[in-house]
């Protein structure tokens, strides 16, 4: 079990993107003690002038390393995701616990290290795959996992939508440095989200992308898991129903992906039936006073950690697998063009 | 030999804009660059292991770095009016200072306004009042000051540009289609409707910035046939595979046109003073969002008067110089155009039949 901190913890926030701006600091500022204390590091000094203001926050650095052998008691890493492993190694080294956005990492390679790293120094490293945080989700776990409808038979999954994410610079489309798109990023909740609702990583049977060498923007991904036949569609191009489904054999789970409190459950011969969750979050923003209240309350001893790194390492596994079998999709439209 | 051209693309995130960056980076003759305004709108280009460059057209050290070393400035960012002019104004002083060898510029066969009959690049351009066609009609005449100061500038005319990534004509027809709210407009959708399928326009805007005799020009593009708005939404229809649509008459289709107009008023009116209620319950109450989406589908997928308007209109594009001083030669005829976008938003899974 890694050290207790007894007093609020001095938290370094690094990575100041949009993440940051809209889920990290309105939550962080429910404790007050720990803000007014937060640490923002960012190489954009212009960003950190301006969140700074706007937040009040004193403390301001544009290098972490400069920071590494300063006194703070936790991070909170939301720096774009190429940087989460090497930025996350240098912390647990130092014993120094992370929260870290989602994905863990990039590669299964990265995050095994990450995790291993943590482990062996005893430090804590907590990450933030959100729905794993939902009510609906985790009753549909509960109900899958528990066979209440029999075994699982057919599993869907659609998420897409014109990516509208307002972020602040364009490392995520950096394709020397990572050329992984939609099923990084979405499919890091995706897919995290079936491997934990079936009990673990399905087989890959089919992959196909849109990319020409750079970030994918449309995902298909066929599947297999003990009984079940799965499919996950992704798009950032477009906006696709957003939905799961999963039938069973004697009945069928559905519910529209964002929402957490609500989903539909059909048992054979019964009419299908909403069932209604009761949360503390009442709207998407509640998530970050959730995880982050997790964090400080796992560093000061009083609870466990929601997500740990660990939890999620099939489905990274599973992503980096959909990479290396995935083929391009047909595209009729780019064949043949002359000028 | 000629060096290898760099050509680099405003408003490359947009329809038009993307498809120049990709079929020029598939062909792989020429360097390209695309510029965008914004990192969120990176999605469709970052598919591609190219270097994206921010160019805000408002802002003239983004587009100074940006446009650093090209040889060719295809300028097709949009915008407000404000935008279309001063961030044409902007894009012509920085090409004229960095001499690059050619600026395209990407007007609109909308500066022809509501003319009938055969219309070529004689034509004068006429302000209807509408803002984005009298921007146009504002930035090319900047256009031709910066060529009088040695800017070699073509201005390229392109009638609607369909195809697959086009919003405005392929996604949001589709979803009048198979809303079953829209149908065949007795009257006003006999307009003449014309298209020009993206792959096309393309050809015509990367010859035009190649070609020597271009340089001063104004060129109309067009496809090779020219149809009604109601044999567009027809063959649309039937490659979606959907039951064959009804006609609606004229008056009827004024009315509800007439009312949807009011009502969408209304909406934006209430959106304008209750925004943030309005979003607390979209967030929280799930029967909110059903009814709100409901509300939305329908306002866009029944058509509106100026829509109704601009169905009826009776101009046909003629390319006939473009053919002759180009050598251009659009390829993709309506049937052809219409299947490619249908594949596309097929494989997106958007405005599909239930």
């Amino acid at each position: 079990m890694p050290d207790k901190i007894k007093n609020d913890p001095v938290i370094a926030m690094i990575g100041c993107g949009t993440i940051s701006e809209i889920f990290y600091f309105p939550a962080l500022r429910k404790f007050p003690a720990i803000f007014k204390n937060l640490i923002l590091i960012d190489p954009n000094q212009e960003r950190l002038n301006q969140l700074a203001k706007e937040f009040s926050i004193s403390k301001t650095c544009t290098s972490y390393q400069k920071l590494l052998d300063h006194e703070m008691d936790a991070v909170i890493l939301t720096a774009p995701n190429q940087f989460h492993y090497s930025i996350a190694v240098e912390f647990l080294q130092r014993k120094i616990p992370v929260l870290c956005e989602k994905p863990l990492a990039i590669t299964i390679e990265d995050a095994k290290k990450m995790v291993d790293i943590a482990q062996n120094y005893n430090v804590l490293l907590l990450t933030n795959y959100q729905r794993r945080l939902y009510a609906s989700y985790q009753k549909v776990q509960e109900l899958l996992k528990r066979r209440v409808l029999g075994e699982p038979l057919e599993f869907s999954y659609l998420e897409g939508q014109k990516y509208s994410w307002p972020i602040v610079s364009g490392s995520r489309f950096d394709t020397k440095v990572s050329k992984r798109g939609v099923l990084l990023d979405r499919g890091a909740h995706v897919l995290d989200t079936a491997c934990w609702w079936l009990g673990g990583k399905p087989k890959t049977v089919s992959s196909y992308n849109d990319s020409f060498g750079g970030c994918e923007a449309i995902a298909h991904v066929d599947f297999e898991y003990e009984t079940c036949k799965g499919q996950i569609r992704l798009s950032l191009l477009g906006d696709l129903p957003c939905l799961y489904q999963i039938k069973c054999e004697h009945g069928s789970i559905e519910g529209d992906i964002y929402d957490f409190q609500n989903f539909w459950l059909k048992q054979n011969g019964q009419k299908k039936r909403l069932i209604k969750l009761k949360t503390k979050e009442k709207k998407y923003a509640d998530f970050g006073i959730t995880i982050v209240s997790n964090f400080i309350n796992v560093l000061q001893g009083r609870e466990e950690p929601l997500i740990k790194g660990c939890d999620v390492l099939e489905s990274i596994n599973w992503i980096d697998e959909c990479y290396e079998l995935a083929s391009r999709l047909n595209m009729p439209w780019y064949e043949n063009l002359e000028i | 030999m000629k060096e290898r051209e760099t050509v680099f693309v405003t408003g490359a995130s947009g329809f038009i804009g993307g498809w120049i960056v990709e079929t020029l980076f598939i062909e792989g003759k020429m360097d390209v660059r695309p510029g965008i305004r914004n990192w969120s709108s990176a999605t469709r280009l970052a598919r591609f292991p190219l270097e994206i460059f921010l160019c805000d057209v408002m802002q003239p050290e983004q587009i100074e770095r940006a446009i650093d070393g090209a040889t060719i400035v295809l300028h097709l960012a949009t915008g407000s009016p404000e935008v279309i002019i001063q961030g044409t104004e902007n894009m012509l002083e920085a090409a004229l200072k960095k001499r690059v060898r050619r600026f395209v510029f990407l007007s609109s066969t909308a500066v022809y306004g509501l003319t009938a009959g055969e219309i070529d690049e004689s034509m004068p351009p006429i302000s209807m009042g509408w803002d984005y066609a009298d921007a146009k009609i504002e930035a090319e005449k900047l256009c031709w000051v910066y060529h009088k100061k040695g800017l070699p500038v073509t201005i390229i005319r392109p009638p609607i540009v369909y195809g697959p990534f086009s919003y405005d004509w392929v996604v949001r027809f589709a979803e009048k289609i198979t809303s079953g709210n829209w149908g065949l407009f007795k009257e006003y959708g006999e307009g003449i409707c014309n298209l020009l399928y993206v792959s096309d326009a393309v050809s015509g805007i990367i010859k035009a910035a190649t070609n020597d005799r271009a340089a001063g020009e104004i060129f109309n593009l067009s496809g090779p046939e020219t149809t009604s708005w109601n044999d567009y939404t027809i063959k649309l229809n039937r490659a979606l595979g959907l039951p064959e649509l009804q006609f609606i008459n004229q008056a009827r289709s004024k009315s509800v046109a007439i009312f949807t107009d009011l009502f969408k008023a209304l909406a934006k009116l209430i959106l304008k003073y209750f925004e943030n209620p309005i979003k607390t319950i979209y967030e929280r109450s799930r029967y909110a969002r059903i009814v709100m989406k409901g509300i939305e589908l329908k306002i866009k997928t029944t058509a509106s008067l100026s829509e109704l308007k601009s169905y009826n209109r009776r101009g046909i594009i003629v390319d006939k110089k473009a053919r002759e001083i180009l050598n251009y030669q659009p390829r993709y005829g309506i049937e052809k155009g219409v299947e490619l976008s249908v594949q596309w938003l097929k494989l997106l899974g958007i405005a599909c039949p239930k």
